[in-house]
């Protein structure tokens, strides 16, 4: 007979061989794979730096061309922005969240590989590139015109700006992956003052994720668009506006640089309590400072463009805000010092020196940010190696060495096995000293006048002996992570075992063996305080009374299903149970479908829509429910004592839509501001030659999509009444209705006298037009599919919510063909 | 003194706003302030920018308000994990209503001393303050 604990490690574990590896979706194997795939694109962007070290070591070396040496910059900068420090820590999270708040997997486990698997295959065709060649060389930012068509009509920008839209959807998909999963699946108790600093800070930074990382793809899709089908969003000569591109791209870029920085702060704050013997000082400030710092993130972006030639006062707000971002940086920089200061420091383990490292350098290059958000500071050293000085100590000493320490935190918790603590010394200090070898010169390098982004300079410049130290340094930065490198090596082969808890610390991931079993959890953990693992009680003992005789039951399952509690989203009060999925293939699947279509836009628009096309069939085939009706209510119906199969309150579907509509209407935002920024830069708007648009028409084809959406509505308060029949006429009605507005939308662009290569007014009404179709178009596709599985008897039981969730998406269509028909169609009249 | 003991009715949406409204109001000064520059520059006038302050301000306030009374008297009667979870966001609602308070002030300084006009590599020549602007140089101060 088997015991409880091989039950659920069988019911829990991923199928064998290739097959098996390839369709896993537990969060620890994706997370690992997150950790793993971005150290080595981790070491990619290091030897890209490398190369440009040597190349700048002297004055008029010719270790790389020009053109190679524009390749480097870009593809070091895009690599650990979007293929290293982002993911790695997504994927941190994605291992450590559910473990730190006692779940048993993510909300959406199959969404998570799909992430996995479009992050993967985007950094890898990113670098072919480079392979080939033809790696993107315009910087990281890639700021038109000098990316647009005129300036580089070669395939290197269109990698970029594919590579990076397609990107940005793996980043999206852990992002609501992690809300969802902190939002519903806390351990009973866990209410919002007991969750972990590093959990609020992944949760606070999933949430700027959603936020920053649309405008970017709008942003990126314009650009595309300007490549390959000849718009002109940024051609000025056209009506378009260069500048437009960086509002959108620091919108995203600036929020991005605290994408990184906070979860990196999370790192800490889990690391110095748990080596100072105490709990964390001003927990609740280092919470608000969190918070804090992802709003004003928000309003800083500008300070990016302060050479822009933008007015002076409106320059002036946000240096305004930049300096404001500073208050809730030195909350937590107080907090950790007071925490160490009170607190009981026995050993100084290498986790805890890099945390040292990390506040030392974190305040420097706070300094030099307080320095160049002054407008007058920020135009003498624009451009200049002060400014690669000051985001290296902000990304190396704020990122990379909290990173560090966290590898080194929870590596016993990844292998099971400790690593060195002697090479993890000598790891630090190398890498501690080659980096401000490295960059503390490029300050004075940058008073001196050396620009940015230049591939050689002359002797006469007098900037060899400093280049040359920071070149040393660069090396001897190397030379620390093939220390580290060696370390893991040697610790995985030989390294000594890792007990459950080796730090003694307070959070539920070290209540669980190291590494984890599948399931992480036997027992589902009851949280008492922000401290359980130094509580009198066993948070993971068995049930207490018939109030939570369900973990009990869960701990020894007795059918073959994957559960896990949900909770409320303020008291994480226990209020139903999520049934998560099996192992698939079809994430891969989809992801590799999708890819084709990205790719395939480089070759032509029409393989575009050829790949967007099979990804349709790929996504039906993985959300198709495997079992039968009568299967899923007898799963529901458990014979132990249980928590409720039907959320009551708010169902994993519904958040799940809730945040695609967030980020929708992030996206639509941004190409919003992109008209009215266009509309701002003219006086005369449709430009002359353009009729001002019919109002009635498109007044009409909104007025049915509302009238489609108000069916809906009917239908989906039917069906929580438990009446299908008003759900199954009135869907198919409310599907007819919106394909009316498809179709009005086609009518009405057929019949204008412009296309979207007019100009940029014609670029835009297009595109928006364009992209509220997509909306309506998906939004048929879901209703279909949904009343497709309602009529096969799939939409009943815990399945039940999933009308509710569809009729939300229904209303943010609706809402948005209103913004469009206010934007395109009635402020021409009025602006 | 009674009315105090049976405590503040426990609203979440409330707390939800002492804790996010705070945030909310600042983003909604800077996102509409920074594009009304031109305006305020056009009319000649920067009371646009001053009435976006004092509502957005309000906001804050109000915050600080719910967040404060919250903490001064707590709901009576809920179990004690909710008492706490309550405590700490009204805490963090006032707080980040202070700290937001603060920060929609100081952007807003540039708009009581500056001039809504002014390019780089201009001067501001002589205090503005009540200044009317003519359109033309409304016009040179939109973007390029």
């Amino acid at each position: 007979v088997a015991t409880a604990e091989e039950r659920l490690s069988r019911i829990w574990a991923r199928p064998p061989g290739l097959g098996g590896w390839l369709a896993a979706v537990n969060h620890r194997a994706i997370g690992t794979r997150y950790v793993v795939t971005s150290l080595i694109f981790f070491l990619a962007g290091g030897i890209e730096a490398l190369a440009m070290r040597v190349q700048l070591a002297q004055a008029d070396l010719n270790v790389l061309s020009a053109e190679a040496y524009n390749q480097f910059f870009t593809m070091h900068g895009t690599t650990m922005m979007f293929l290293f420090v982002v993911p790695f820590l997504e994927g941190l999270g994605i291992y450590l969240v559910p473990l730190m708040i006692g779940a048993r997997d993510m909300a959406f486990p199959r969404l998570n590989a799909f992430g996995y698997w479009v992050y993967l295959v985007a950094g890898v065709a990113l670098h072919w590139s480079f392979i080939v060649g033809v790696a993107p060389h315009s910087g990281w930012f890639n700021y038109p015109p000098l990316t647009g068509p005129g300036f580089s009509p070669e395939i290197n920008i269109d990698y970029w700006v594919t590579m990076i839209t397609f990107l940005e959807v793996a980043a999206l998909v852990a992002a609501v992956e992690l809300i969802a999963t902190v939002f519903l699946q806390r351990a009973p108790g866990m209410a919002l003052h007991r969750i972990p600093l590093f959990v609020w800070s992944q949760l606070v930074t999933a949430f700027m994720i959603v936020h920053a990382m649309p405008p970017l793809v709008v942003a990126s899709m314009m650009l595309g668009l300007d490549r390959i089908m000849g718009t002109h969003f940024f051609n000025a000569a056209a009506g378009g506006d260069p500048l437009l591109w960086q509002h959108l791209f620091w919108f995203f870029g600036h929020p991005d640089v605290y994408i990184m920085l906070l979860p990196a702060l999370g790192i800490v704050s889990m690391i110095i309590p748990v080596t100072a013997r105490r709990p964390i000082a001003g927990y609740k400030l280092l919470v608000i400072s969190i918070v804090a710092i992802a709003f004003l993130s928000f309003g800083l972006w500008v300070h990016h463009m302060f050479a822009a030639g933008l007015p002076l006062m409106g320059m002036n707000f946000f240096a305004a805000a930049s300096m404001m971002i500073t208050i809730p940086s030195g909350i937590q920089i107080i907090a950790w010092i007071v925490t160490i200061w009170t607190g009981k420091v026995r050993r100084i383990t290498v986790p805890f020196l890099f945390a040292l490292g990390f506040i030392i350098l974190f305040i420097l290059g706070g300094i030099t940010g307080i320095m160049v958000a002054s407008v007058p500071f920020d135009w003498q050293v624009h451009d200049t190696f002060f400014v690669v000085a000051h985001f290296h100590y902000v990304l190396i000493g704020g990122v990379i060495f909290p990173i560090f320490a966290g590898l080194y935190f929870w590596f016993p918790k990844f292998s099971g096995r400790m690593l060195s603590e002697r090479w993890g010394h000598v790891h630090f200090w190398l890498f501690l000293v080659g980096f401000n070898v490295t960059f503390f010169p490029m300050h004075i390098l940058g008073f001196q006048g050396m620009p940015r982004r230049i591939y050689t300079y002359l002797p006469v410049h007098g900037w060899e002996p400093l280049n040359l130290l920071a070149t040393i340094g660069a090396f001897l930065m190397a030379l620390g992570v093939l220390v580290f490198l060696l370390n893991v090596y040697g610790s995985l082969m030989w390294g000594r075992k890792a007990p459950s808890n080796p730090w003694d610390a307070d959070t539920l991931e070290w209540a669980t063996e190291s590494p984890p079993p599948n399931y992480n959890f036997s027992t589902i953990p009851v949280v008492t305080s922000l401290n359980p693992l130094w509580d009198a009680s066993d948070p993971t003992a068995g049930s207490r009374g018939p109030a939570d005789a369900w973990r009990d039951s869960m701990a020894n399952p007795d059918q073959e299903i994957r559960e896990t509690p949900a909770s409320t989203v303020l008291d994480a009060t226990p209020d139903h149970r999520m049934f998560l999925p099996f192992p698939t293939v079809w994430p891969l699947w989809t992801a590799l479908a999708l890819t084709s279509a990205f790719i395939g836009v480089m070759i032509d628009p029409i393989v575009f829509v050829l790949g967007g096309v099979i990804t349709v069939p790929a996504l039906v085939a993985w959300l198709w429910p495997r079992s039968t009706p009568e299967a899923d209510r007898r799963i529901e119906r458990s014979s132990q004592p249980a928590l409720p199969a039907v959320p009551p309150y708010l169902s994993s579907y519904w958040v799940g839509v809730a945040l695609l509509v967030l980020i929708e209407l992030m996206a639509m935002g941004a190409l919003l501001v992109g008209y009215f920024y266009l509309r701002a830069g003219t006086d005369e708007w449709p430009p002359p030659g353009i009729p001002r648009p019919d109002l009635l028409v498109p007044a009409l084809g909104t007025l049915v999509l509302l009238g489609g959406t108000l069916a809906m509505r009917i239908a989906r308060n039917a069906f929580n009444d438990g009446r299908v029949g008003p759900f199954r006429v009135l869907a198919p009605a409310a599907m007819l209705l919106a394909l009316l507005y498809l179709g009005q939308n086609a009518a009405t662009y057929a019949g204008v006298p412009y296309s979207w290569d007019t100009n940029a007014y014609a670029s835009a009404v297009w595109t928006i037009a364009g992209y509220q179709s997509l909306h309506a178009l998906a939004l048929v596709a879901i209703t279909a599919v949904v009343w497709l599985l309602e009529r096969r008897g799939h939409i009943a039981g815990r399945r039940r919510p999933v009308v509710e969730a569809i009729s939300l998406y229904w209303y943010f269509v609706a809402f948005s063909s209103l913004l469009v028909y206010a934007t395109v169609y009635l402020s021409p009249y009025m602006l | 003194m009674a009315r105090a003991n049976a405590g503040t009715p426990l609203r979440d949406w409330l707390l939800v706003y002492a804790v996010l409204g705070g945030p909310v109001a600042w983003a909604v000064h800077l996102t509409l302030l920074y594009p009304l520059v031109h305006v305020a520059c056009a009319w000649g006038s920067e009371m646009v920018l001053h009435a976006i302050t004092i509502s957005t301000s309000l906001v804050a306030a109000g915050t600080v308000a719910v967040g404060l009374r919250y903490l001064r008297h707590p709901p009576a009667e809920v179990p004690e994990v909710v008492g706490r979870r309550v405590r700490t966001m009204s805490y963090i609602g006032m707080v980040l209503g202070l700290l937001f308070l603060f920060v929609i002030w100081i952007e807003a300084i540039p708009s009581f001393i500056g001039d809504p006009c002014l390019l780089p590599g201009q001067i501001m020549e002589e205090p503005h303050i009540g200044r009317a602007y003519p359109l033309e140089t409304a016009l040179a101060a939109r973007p390029a």
